[in-house]
């Protein structure tokens, strides 16, 4: 009984108790029951808790990364990013999905690790961080410790409203590793049936689209059962048009002063007309709206896709010269894929993936932290040190690659490297960097590795340039997220005219509606922002 | 008046088409856990594995953890459900007796539990506060019973006959004397229906481990099975790793063989317990 | 000498009840406690105490949403639709379990029903997708026999029967298990006498079954309506798509979306507490009416 009341009392404690400053004081010794238990089994790596202040726990997602997922105590790539950094680092990684959640309730109670994941210092998961001082702010440490991050780390990324608030640096950006991915992907084996050279213009692209819907391009005897162009629910992700009439629905651009979204300007009126016109003429599948990404990628190895929106990265995996016999089931010997670029549109414009800050999520230390200084020093190790760029593009030496006379043996299908993934544990799960994946180091291993390398090239001559750059949430977006690009309310209006549901003109209803329900004041808000950061 | 045997017929050919229909996607399930990634991601699997390989269930069982993780779930199941069914008979039976006091008032805020929302971090800090984190307590007493159990148990309790309590008082029985020696032998059937609801419900016990428990030998079969299946969506921004190569399996078919896998050992508990649903298995002891 | 014997009754009641009554204290009121940031504009790093209180303001914010009609609607009948359709189906499959004379045949179907209640919606909704599309077995069956084809998922007239009608087949069987626990309680004798009586097998259900499935029955109903507002979120979010969103918006999917932006606790605690007091004004109140008319009640 005495224990029930003793802990509804503490339970009354904690929730008044859960203010910034209170927490520093426990912060020291994280939930010391049970804890310490766990750690020599569950945090791998850290072999002897008490090595002073270069230990440092890392809280971060496993990003869905298989081997992360399921790594064990005493894990040889922690082991050895230990014994090359000098440090004592530990991972603790949560799941993805819910990663957010869970990383709230970290902060609510007030055990967290020295070094943090979060998508950005301003993210409404730790809404008013900053404010309550949470963050250690970093700029003189860095400034301090780590020359090498100024100079590695390029400026756009230490701009971002992600990593600094009133000009104090809170956070540490991990880079994406390139400009943009985004680009589409093509039948190359259709087009050279067809004798059709890959398509530029517009309408290049049409009578692809039509050759296709008329022919049996796949050859299994059903004209009708190929789409030139295919699409998924996540519209967001498999549109490919809309850069070709100058917009992007995630995007805003100066107009008269003023910062407004893409989603209401007359061109995006075009680039809807064009994908209703596509959906007309039976050139996109007519399911899009309810297919599932599983089933869209199941018509894509059953050959009934012509084309479709994608990333550089997933060539590999699935559609290179090695692979893609593995997943085309119909046509295995057949299938070839290029890489290629949207049209250019009517004003020249084109455009797939918007230009962004280039970062992939940011790192904060909490204020509550003994060492930042070393955690700092650490960081600017992996950014600078010869053997940290070996180990976090080609793992450990002679086990995922070998090194004679300065030339490096690395081959990624290897099965070391290639069960459970495991190439993904050193390039990117405890990489503090960036998304090894993309680095030049790894890039030049890959096979057919030139065709990768022109793909990320063309991908970054299309980036969408636009005038939101660093822009941070809107607090109207988030009152009112279905007017909120890509928001329902947009996507409702796109998908009720593309199939008919609605005439073109719903969308200047749906541009009113817009204004009315809060988008005035959005606009406001954006330019507001926008005057104050390009002052 | 129809024959009798026509109308066994007409029911036995509804209730066949019925359970083929139940039965379908779980057949397409398992087929497509059995089948070469090549059909499964073109989907090209229905009713029967293609290209037959048993990858997934090799990796399930590769795994060093999954027997002891297999120990979790059964642990917690066992003991969960136990702690369940003696929390739960025993305030059900309190508040199913006419004598009790203050029973409405205490049902009227047990039905209010049973409405009202709860939140996620009060729940997380006074399980915290109560040094339940990374134990398996964690996972078994914040569930430990609900309104509805409670409601449920008290229905059936109430339904038992007002003579043979009577019976009981003249050979002396208390209430506690009623409880064990009439209720509860007469009320094997609602035992054995919340059994199985709280078994199952332990059974797959997953968010709870994922927000309670840090130490990963104490994590329960769902987790870590969840943990095979890549959850992966091009569509969302997220930041998720987007680059695989040698795929043994595909998410879904490894999503199709954790249903499997896991589902399998709490299907057959139901089976065991149906003989306490047998018609009249009572012997007419319940009220008339 | 009776007096002593029912005050020492009473203190073993108190006694069994004990144990339980903690429990809702300290892991279901404790946490509902957490509640009162509905009326709050609640901080994680401020806490319960010390977060500003802002009275009705979130409620005012959820009544003043534009579409806040459109999801009420579309909630009221999604629980309408569910319970009307959702909650006779177990009994149904009950009554007719029941009527079988093969047991071993019985305890297959008992077996098999139950099992889709195992699958995830995730699963489950990718299967009828595929199935009700307009691409799908159903329509080319219905397109070889004549039939006009249907785009079930995308129209805003069979949403609803979409979501009703996968909802019943993944429970219906699971439901059933409540009900056959309370018909193992009847004597067979009844049914003897009965039909030595001349009844016929309507007469016997009429007056043997369904009295004693009654209260059973009622418990179920009243406590269904408690959650008539909620929605099984996962299921209405594998089916959702943005072509019928104005008919298959709920408060569930409508929280969901603050969920994706977060931090907004304080709002969607507020819409879920909406939810309950209307939860609880119908089970009380519908409890009271039970009462008086069937005799049956929760309490």
């Amino acid at each position: 009984m005495k224990k029930i009341w003793f802990s509804v009392i503490a339970l009354a404690l904690m929730l008044s108790a859960c203010s910034g400053n209170e927490n520093k004081a426990n912060e020291s010794s994280p939930n010391s029951e049970g804890k310490s238990s766990a750690e020599g089994k569950n945090e791998s790596g850290s072999k002897s808790p008490d090595s002073g202040n270069k230990s440092i726990k890392v809280l971060l997602s496993h990003a869905e990364a298989e081997y992360a997922k399921t790594v064990k105590a005493d894990d040889p790539y922690i082991k050895e990013l230990n014994r090359l950094s000098g440090y004592n680092l530990s991972f603790d990684f949560l799941g993805h999905s819910d990663y957010d959640q869970q990383l709230s309730l970290r902060f609510a109670s007030g055990d967290l690790a020295d070094l943090v994941r979060t998508p950005s210092i301003d993210s409404t998961i730790h809404k008013d961080a900053v404010e309550q001082g949470i963050f250690k702010e970093l700029g003189p440490l860095i400034d301090q410790y780590g020359p090498n991050l100024k100079k590695r780390i390029p400026e756009t990324a230490w701009n971002s409203p992600r990593v600094q608030k009133d000009g104090k640096i809170y956070g540490i950006p991990v880079l994406v590793g390139t400009a943009n991915d985004r680009i589409g992907l093509i039948r190359q084996d259709w087009l050279d049936k067809l004798g059709l050279k890959q398509p530029e213009t517009i309408d290049d692209w049409l009578n692809y689209f039509e050759q296709v819907k008329v022919q049996d391009v796949n050859g299994n005897g059903d004209p009708n059962d190929e789409y030139g162009y295919t699409m998924f629910e996540g519209v967001g992700w498999s549109s490919m048009f809309f850069g070709t009439f100058g917009v992007d629905p995630g995007t805003w651009h100066l107009q008269d002063g003023k910062l407004v979204p893409d989603m209401i300007s007359p061109k995006m009126k075009e680039a809807i007309a064009f994908y209703k016109m596509l959906y007309e003429k039976g050139y996109v599948n007519r399911d899009l709206f309810t297919k599932k990404e599983a089933d869209f990628r199941a018509d894509i190895y059953n050959g009934k896709s012509g084309s479709f929106a994608a990333a550089v990265y997933q060539y590999t995996p699935d559609f290179s010269a090695a692979n893609a016999p593995k997943k085309f089931v119909n046509e295995p010997d057949k299938v070839k894929i290029s890489m290629i670029a949207p049209p250019a549109g009517p004003r020249g414009e084109r455009g797939l993936g918007a230009v962004s800050d280039g970062i992939y999520f940011v790192w904060v230390i909490p204020e509550s932290v003994k060492n930042p200084e070393e955690i700092i020093k650490y960081l600017d190790w992996a950014w600078s040190a010869p053997e940290a760029d070996k180990f976090f593009a080609y793992g450990i030496e002679g086990s995922n690659y070998t090194e004679t006379g300065g030339e490096i043996k690395y081959d990624v299908s290897a099965p070391v490297n290639a069960d459970k993934n495991a190439f993904q544990m050193f390039q990117l799960s405890i990489n503090p960097r960036e998304i090894g994946f993309n680095n030049d180091l790894v890039l030049k291993t890959l096979p057919e590795s030139e065709k990768i390398i022109a793909g990320y090239k063309l991908s970054a001559d299309i980036a969408f340039p636009h005038d939101s750059l660093y822009m941070p949430p809107l607090v109207t977006f988030q009152n009112n997220p279905e007017i909120s690009t890509w928001g329902t309310m947009f996507v409702e209006m796109f998908s009720k005219i593309m199939t008919g549901n609605q005439p073109i003109d719903a969308f200047d209803k749906f541009v009113a509606d817009w204004h009315k329900r809060g988008g005035d004041k959005a606009i406001e808000e954006a330019t507001q922002w926008y005057d104050s950061f390009h002052k | 008046m129809r024959k009798p045997a026509a109308f066994q017929s007409f029911l036995i050919a509804i209730l066949t088409a019925l359970s083929l229909i139940m039965l379908a996607p779980l057949i397409h399930i398992l087929s497509v856990s059995l089948s070469s990634p090549l059909y499964a991601q073109a989907k090209l699997v229905y009713f029967w594995p293609k290209g037959l390989q048993f990858a997934v269930y090799k990796k399930i069982i590769s795994m060093d953890e999954m027997w002891r993780a297999m120990g979790v779930s059964v642990y917690i199941t066992v003991i969960g459900t136990l702690i369940t069914l003696a929390l739960t008979s025993m305030i059900a039976y309190s508040l199913s007796r006419a004598t009790m006091p203050g029973r409405i008032w205490i049902m009227r805020l047990i039905v209010l539990t049973f409405i009202l929302p709860a939140p996620l971090i009060p729940g997380f800090l006074l399980v915290k506060s109560l040094h339940m984190l990374d134990t398996l307590w964690s996972l078994m007493i914040p569930g430990a019973t609900s309104a509805f159990y409670v409601i449920i148990m008290r229905t059936f309790f109430r339904n038992v006959s007002g003579e043979l309590f009577d019976a009981a008082k003249m050979d002396g029985c208390g209430e506690a004397g009623i409880y064990f020696r009439v209720v509860l032998p007469l009320s094997t059937a609602v035992i054995a229906t919340i059994g199985l609801f709280h078994a199952v419900y332990q059974w797959n016990t997953y968010f709870s481990a994922l927000v309670f428990i840090r130490d990963k030998t104490l994590y329960p079969l769902q987790v870590l099975l969840q943990n095979l299946v890549a959850k992966k969506g091009l569509n969302n921004f997220m930041g998720e790793v987007q680059f695989e190569l040698n795929m043994p399996v595909t998410p879904e078919m490894m999503s199709a063989g954790i249903i499997i896998f896991a589902t399998v050992p709490i299907l057959i508990v139901y089976p065991f317990l149906q003989r306490y649903f047998v018609k009249g298995a009572m012997l007419g002891s319940l009220k008339e | 000498m009776k007096r002593r014997l029912v005050l020492r009754d009473k203190g073993v009641l108190i006694l069994f009840a004990l144990p339980g009554l903690l429990y809702f204290l300290l892991f279901k009121y404790v946490p509902l406690l957490g509640n009162v940031i509905a009326f709050q504009d609640y901080n994680i790093f401020k806490g319960i105490l010390h977060s500003p209180w802002v009275g009705f303001a979130q409620f005012e914010r959820m009544f003043g949403f534009e579409d806040f009609y459109e999801v009420f609607r579309n909630s009221v009948k999604l629980g309408i639709y569910s319970l009307l359709f959702g909650f006779p189906a177990p009994i149904i499959l009950a009554l007719l379990l029941n009527e079988l004379k093969s047991m071993a045949f019985k305890r297959v179907v008992q077996t098999v029903v139950y099992m889709p209640h195992f699958l995830s919606w995730v699963i489950v909704g990718s299967i009828f997708i595929n199935l009700l599309s307009y691409e799908g077995i159903i329509n080319t069956i219905a397109g070889k026999m004549g039939l006009p084809k249907v785009d079930y998922v995308t129209q805003g007239n069979t949403f609803m029967a979409v979501l009703i009608s996968t909802g019943i087949w993944k429970e219906v069987g699971w439901g059933t298990i409540l009900y056959l626990a309370a018909l193992s309680g009847i004597n067979p004798n009844l049914y003897e006498a009965a039909m030595v009586d001349g009844a016929g097998r309507w007469r016997q259900m009429r007056s043997i079954t369904l009295p004693f499935l009654m209260p059973t029955m009622v418990v179920v109903l009243l406590l269904s309506i408690g959650h008539i507002l909620d929605a099984n979120v996962e299921q209405v979010l594998i089916f959702l798509n943005p072509l019928v969103r104005d008919v298959g918006e709920v408060f569930d999917t409508y929280v969901y979306t603050f969920g994706l932006v977060g931090g907004q606790y304080s709002y969607t605690t507020a819409i879920a507490l909406f939810k309950a007091v209307i939860g609880i004004v119908l089970v009380f109140g519908l409890n009271a009416i039970s009462r008086k008319t069937t005799g049956e009640s929760l309490y």
